[in-house]
């Protein structure tokens, strides 16, 4: 049995292909102007990588922006959920996780078995998002994937005032002024980062077993930074990309929902003839 | 070398006492600044062991601070009867007296003669956060994550997760008048039934006057009762009445000290006003009677000399503060002497106002109508009573009285209260006296909401609209 | 005699020469590149406008978020006194000066002689910004000038959902994905902009006359907008340009100064 999980972000979407009990495959793409677009092209992508077509897709469960509009969804589940899922698949010891994304950050608290026991989300600020790491890289002319390198060896990290990502960025412009070293500035970003994180954290409490999702996740420095910050080690997501946690945990919802109504009995879960809107 | 506890259950107060008594070590030494001996790091060697790990701790600018020649008399009085308080309750709890957890208005006489250790929950919040450069962040995280909520007063949380952290002793029950907010009802609530102690709460009236009064001695009476209950003995009028008198020596320090702030040049500094909320909490002891007596003749001299406390040839710049003080940073008080002239002359914490009467001392039934009175004039209890006229009126006469050139709100971000009617007391104050005013957000005792840089930045720009 | 006075400001530097009555000559510059270069190259160009060398000027005054970068010898003003002493000095019925510059915006009261009373800044969050409008009007394809002109009636505005400056960039291009005419997407945003200023005024208690300055209130949807919200008119000056006021402000102020002696 094939089961499709589609997430779609605000800066990435992220599609996973499971099948008995083991991911297939995996797909991450910058978004699309639609998120019925970004959830085609991406499902279409690793769809594609498996030799798969979606007449093969029994069950397919998406999440993220926009969930509610992608057609050839069987149900939509919120991320929060999906997250708790999919990180707790990869690790059972994981109880905590911390989702930092491109325009949101949320700390999910899980039981053994997944599910969300509570939670808490900002995306209100860019502060502590995806975003402010997106800036920060503009200002300091680096793409965002050496945002991370830039800071290594640095000798004393300077500390941001602001916490507003618009007026760090402009703090940062002015230490450019001033000649302070990139790295430090980089280190202090990551801390920066770190410290709002922390924050959002303690407002939900941290519970053992902490893992952390999400593209930052990818992001070793902020991870580094966040680990000391908040004064423990990460879990491991083992081979699970931590960007695509939220599309895993839909897949397993899949699995788990086609499961459930095949137990039901009647509905022939298989094919495309399951298209959402239709009745 | 004084026995210090290394009970578990005792790390916050042994930790004042020895800082008690190593900041009267160091104020004994032939210092100005901790530079005059190289540094911090240099003065650490030459420091007895046994001082040397709380020497840490301690903020460094406190330290210089309290070096000035302006403050050091009136800190080794601070710091001697922190100490000789932290060294008495320690005796007490030695011997069995049960803790009374107690709030900041009530004046604890009846729990001295009662023969109980009665400790104020805010102040373990507070003075950690005035002496240490870690504040009291620990306790605040560690309740937060118990699930408290974080936008809820600093004051209560820094204690309440030193309860849970087992900082401080078990309770034998908790002590809380209605007043003043909700906020800290909700902490004592949770610590009562977590702990499984009673919670004796004493309901404060809502308005200002006789029949007010006479409600809330009658409550009194009924929080003695039960007291009593778990003391397992009666009130002794003889017993009351000694640490009634201590009291209202201390009172009467206070009040002539808060006349005395009305001179030009202001003769007290800034850092008392924090300080002397330490003291105010347990009024009754001796060691609150001594302090202020030595905070008093501290002011008395300097009224006699015509004296100021701002350097010489800067103009004075009298500031009121609208609600209160952060806890976190006592040596801002003394930069806004030394940089801008700027004295702090009285807020809503310190104010006693001067209607204040001494208790009268003849038989029980006059003692808890004075208790009754001093209750309701008690800093918190007093401005949440009846209407916003009360709070807005007591500003509008400091200014007048004090002759203030500005008044600042730094608003405490938790204390609701308080946010209802900032700008009303702001725009009466104006309107009346037309005093200009800041206004602005920070937390009282967790300096992570707006730091100590951050506050001076603020009251750098104010001082350049003058 | 002559008056300087420099206003680095977020994203421009702001120098004006006061003469005696009147500014002489001045200029704006944006903060590209090293901001020492900026204010030099800006005020070597003021100077030589107004037909004098530096070393002649007497009285200099400095303001703004970027002053520890004038390289010459002046003597340090606060943004809100610069501001309310020069409005106050240009119209004396100001009761309430609301500057909406590059990253924050000011609400200032003042009384009758011009002291100021009370003020709010908005230092915590770039909503509302003049930042916000440069990246609003890039998103757009519009020139920030164009921008201000748009004024369109209620309920024809896109809908702007999010305070944030960062993800209102966001939203504006789902609105344009979402094919809304960027007319209605910039009269959006200029209502949104207008009603954070509107909530900051109401903060502090706003009361007439109110007078406009900084880069953003040559934006007429929003200053409209404040109105709209306020239910008071909000005026500009027509004396001088609503950019130069702080810069003008740190002149007058430095003058004052020396006058006090």
């Amino acid at each position: 049995m094939i089961y499709v999980g589609c997430d779609v972000g605000s800066l990435s979407g992220e599609a996973v292909i499971i099948e008995d009990n083991a991911i297939v495959v995996h797909e991450i793409i910058r978004v699309r102007p639609r998120p019925e677009q970004t959830a085609l092209e991406v499902t279409q992508k690793a769809l594609t990588k498996a030799k798969m077509s979606f007449d093969d897709i029994d069950y397919c469960v998406s999440t993220g922006y926009g969930r509610e509009k992608i057609p050839f969804a069987q149900s939509s589940i919120s991320e929060i959920s999906c997250h708790g899922r999919g990180a707790q698949w990869a690790n059972p010891s994981v109880r905590t996780i911390i989702d930092i994304g491109g325009q949101d950050a949320k700390v999910i608290k899980v039981d053994k078995f997944g599910y969300m026991v509570d939670f808490v989300m900002n995306d209100k600020c860019a502060a502590g998002t995806g975003r402010f790491l997106e800036g920060m890289a503009k200002v300091l002319g680096v793409e965002l994937e050496d945002l991370a390198a830039l800071s290594s060896g640095a000798a004393s990290p300077v500390s941001l005032t602001k916490t507003c990502t618009v007026l760090s960025q402009f703090e940062v412009l002015y230490m450019l002024n001033d000649g302070i070293d990139r790295t430090n500035i980089a280190a202090g970003i990551n801390r920066a980062m770190a410290e709002r994180v922390s924050k959002l954290a303690k407002r939900v409490g941290i519970r053992e077993g902490v893992a952390i999702t999400g593209g930052v996740a990818k992001n070793f420095a902020v991870v580094k930074s966040l680990s000391e910050v908040l004064g423990l080690e990460f879990v491991s997501l083992g081979e699970v990309d931590p960007q695509i946690v939220g599309a895993l945990g839909a897949a397993l919802f899949a699995k788990e929902r086609a499961e459930r109504e095949y137990e039901k009995g009647g509905i022939e879960v298989k094919g495309v003839n399951k298209k959402r809107g239709n009745g | 070398m004084a026995e210090y506890s290394d009970r578990k259950d005792r790390t916050i107060t042994t930790r004042w006492q020895i800082s008690g008594d190593l900041a009267k070590f160091i104020l004994n030494q032939d210092l100005t600044h901790l530079d005059d001996w190289g540094g911090k790091e240099a003065v650490r060697e030459i420091l007895p062991e046994h001082f040397q790990k709380n020497f840490d701790m301690i903020q460094t600018d406190l330290i210089n601070c309290i070096l000035e020649e302006k403050n050091k008399q009136t800190a080794i009085a601070f710091a001697e009867n922190i100490s000789k308080w932290g060294e008495w309750l320690h005796e007490q709890l030695d011997e069995g007296k049960k803790v009374v957890y107690h709030y900041f208005i009530h004046t604890i006489e009846p729990l001295l003669a009662l023969d109980f250790a009665p400790i104020c929950f805010e102040v373990l919040s507070g003075l950690t956060s005035a002496l240490y450069t870690d504040g009291c962040e620990e306790g605040i995280d560690a309740i937060e994550a118990e699930g408290y909520p974080d936008h809820l007063c600093s004051s209560n949380k820094g204690a309440a997760g030193y309860l849970l952290k087992g900082y401080i002793p078990q309770p034998a029950c908790f002590l809380k008048g209605s007043a003043p907010c909700d906020t800290s009802n909700r902490v004592y609530e949770w610590a009562a039934h977590k702990y499984k102690v009673p919670l004796i709460v004493v309901e404060a009236p809502y308005y200002m006057n006789e029949r007010a009064h006479k409600f809330l001695t009658e409550e009194i009476k009924r929080m003695i009762v039960k007291l009593e209950k778990i003391a397992g003995k009666k009130l002794d009028e003889d017993k009351l009445r000694h640490y009634i008198q201590l009291s209202n020596e201390a009172v009467d320090y206070l009040a002539k000290i808060q006349d005395l702030r009305k001179h030009v040049p202001c003769p007290d500094t800034g850092w008392h006003r924090p300080a002397d909320t330490i003291f105010t909490a347990q009024l009754g002891t001796p060691f609150a009677r001594d302090y202020f007596k030595a905070l008093y003749e501290n002011v008395k001299e300097r009224v006699d000399k015509g004296q100021g406390v701002i350097p010489e040839g800067k103009k004075e710049i009298r500031l009121a503060w609208g609600y209160t003080w952060e806890a976190f940073d006592l040596p801002f008080f003394n930069w806004l002497e030394n940089k801008h002239g700027a004295i702090y002359t009285e807020d809503t914490l310190t104010y006693f106002p001067m209607d204040t009467e001494m208790i009268d001392t003849t038989n029980m039934e006059t003692m808890l109508a004075g208790l009754g009175r001093r209750m309701m004039q008690m800093p918190m209890a007093r401005q949440v009573m009846s209407f916003s006229d009360v709070w807005i009126n007591d500003f509008v006469d400091i200014s007048r009285a004090y002759k203030v050139d500005a008044l600042a709100i730094g608003g405490h971000m938790a204390c609701k209260h308080f946010w209802a009617l900032n700008k009303l007391l702001s725009d009466k104050v104006k309107e009346k006296t037309g005093v200009p005013t800041l206004r602005f957000e920070m937390d009282m005792m967790d300096k992570r909401f707006t730091s100590p840089s951050e506050l001076k930045r603020i009251m750098d720009d104010f001082f350049a609209t003058f | 005699m002559f008056y300087l006075g420099c206003d680095v400001g977020s994203m421009t530097t702001k120098t004006v020469i006061l003469g005696n009555k009147d500014v002489v000559a001045y200029d704006i510059a944006a903060n590209n590149g090293n901001l020492t270069k900026v204010v030099e190259t800006s005020v070597n160009k003021v100077v030589s406008k107004a037909g004098v060398s530096l070393a002649d000027i007497d009285v200099k005054g400095g303001t703004g978020m970027g002053e520890q970068y004038i390289p010459f010898d002046h003597s340090k003003e606060g943004i809100i006194k610069c501001l309310a002493v020069a409005v106050y000095w240009i119209h004396p019925h100001t009761r309430t000066v609301v500057d909406i510059g590059g990253l924050s915006t000011s609400v200032i009261s003042i009384n009758g002689h011009g002291k100021v009373l009370e003020y709010r800044t908005s230092d915590k969050c770039a909503s509302g910004s003049g930042f916000f409008l440069k990246l609003a009007a890039q998103a757009l394809e519009l020139k920030v000038e164009d921008l201000g002109n748009i004024i369109i009636p209620c309920g024809e505005r896109a809908h702007m959902g999010t305070q944030c400056a960062v993800f209102g960039e966001s939203e504006i291009v789902s609105h344009i994905n979402d094919g809304e005419e960027p007319e209605k997407i910039a009269a959006g945003i200029n209502y949104s902009l207008g009603s954070s200023v509107a909530t900051m005024i109401n903060r502090l208690g706003g009361i007439q006359d109110i007078v406009a300055t900084g880069g953003v209130a040559k934006n007429k949807g929003v200053l409209r907008a404040i109105e709209e919200i306020l239910g008071m008119e909000v005026i500009t000056l027509s004396s001088i340009d609503e950019q130069l006021v702080g810069a003008l402000g740190a002149a007058l102020c430095a003058q004052q100064r020396m006058q006090q002696g």
